[in-house]
């Protein structure tokens, strides 16, 4: 499967992310978020999502890749499957992985979003990376949409919830959110009019220059 | 009311959201599982441990 692209803003640019399935080898990687320091929320999280992956992959219910993951529904379209994106970049090298989300296909054909985290710090010419949250967010939407889910939903706590809120549009988000299929098809068609936007205005100004 | 934002001005409030908080969130009946599951871990981990170094294997106590 090709990586899904979406774009963050870097350096005052926009520039292209790659989010795709974690392979074994990269989940056992993410675990080195704990070692940061200062410990952080997000280095917590990576290392959890990680031993949630390893304990789902011990009941043969994690899955690598996206074809995995529609042969594994194909076995037993009951089955609840695990799976973790990870997001990198090319001009960000440094950085092994950008972000996360741990995800649940659930048995009914759902997606819960258990994790999502940005590597805390993450820089690129002295100036903090923005959109990655965001991004990883509408991908997995619409991965959730390319396999006929018609709902996602996730757990919200008081930090969580302003984020969800503003990403879609709606208020208040208390304990939990869920996000049917239409309303996220709107909210996605959104986000990627403005990304388009964006690219075309630096396009535009690199064509200039 | 409040006006809808503009897909511009909704995706600058995200990004600056983005530059001001840290993106770490966990459902919290995952993060309970997960932590439970790491415990177990490191029960299991320390209880091999103990048995290389020679402990000897915990009895099943009888019952009656």
């Amino acid at each position: 499967m090709k990586p899904i692209i979406f774009h963050a803003e870097a350096g005052g640019q926009f520039r292209p992310v790659q989010l795709e399935f974690a392979t074994e080898a990269e989940v056992k990687r993410l675990r080195a978020w704990r070692k940061m320091t200062p410990a952080t929320d997000a280095g917590e999280f990576a290392a959890l999502a990680a031993k949630r992956w390893f304990y789902y992959a011990r009941e043969g219910a994690s899955v690598a890749s996206l074809n995995e993951l529609r042969a594994a529904i194909r076995r037993n379209e009951r089955a609840e499957l695990a799976f973790l994106m990870v997001a990198s970049a090319e001009w960000a090298k440094r950085y092994k992985f950008l972000a996360l989300a741990h995800c649940r296909r659930t048995w009914c054909h759902h997606l819960a979003l258990d994790f999502l985290a940005v590597r805390p710090g993450v820089m690129f010419k002295n100036q903090p990376i923005s959109g990655l949250g965001t991004g990883v967010l509408f991908c997995v939407a619409g991965l959730a949409e390319s396999l006929g889910m018609e709902t996602i939903w996730g757990e919200a706590t008081a930090s969580s919830a302003p984020f969800y809120e503003k990403v879609l549009q709606i208020r208040p988000v208390k304990d939990v959110f869920i996000i049917r299929r239409e309303a996220m098809r709107g909210i996605r068609e959104y986000y990627l009019e403005d990304q388009k936007r964006r690219l075309a205005k630096i396009s535009k100004r690199s064509h200039i220059l | 009311m409040k006006r809808k934002l503009t897909p511009r001005e909704w995706l600058d409030d995200l990004l600056e959201y983005e530059r001001t908080h840290p993106i770490a969130f966990a459902s919290p009946g995952a993060l309970r599982e997960a932590r439970l599951i790491a415990e177990l871990e490191k029960a299991r981990r320390s209880l091999r441990r103990a048995r290389r170094n020679g402990a000897p294997h915990r009895r099943q106590a009888a019952v009656g």
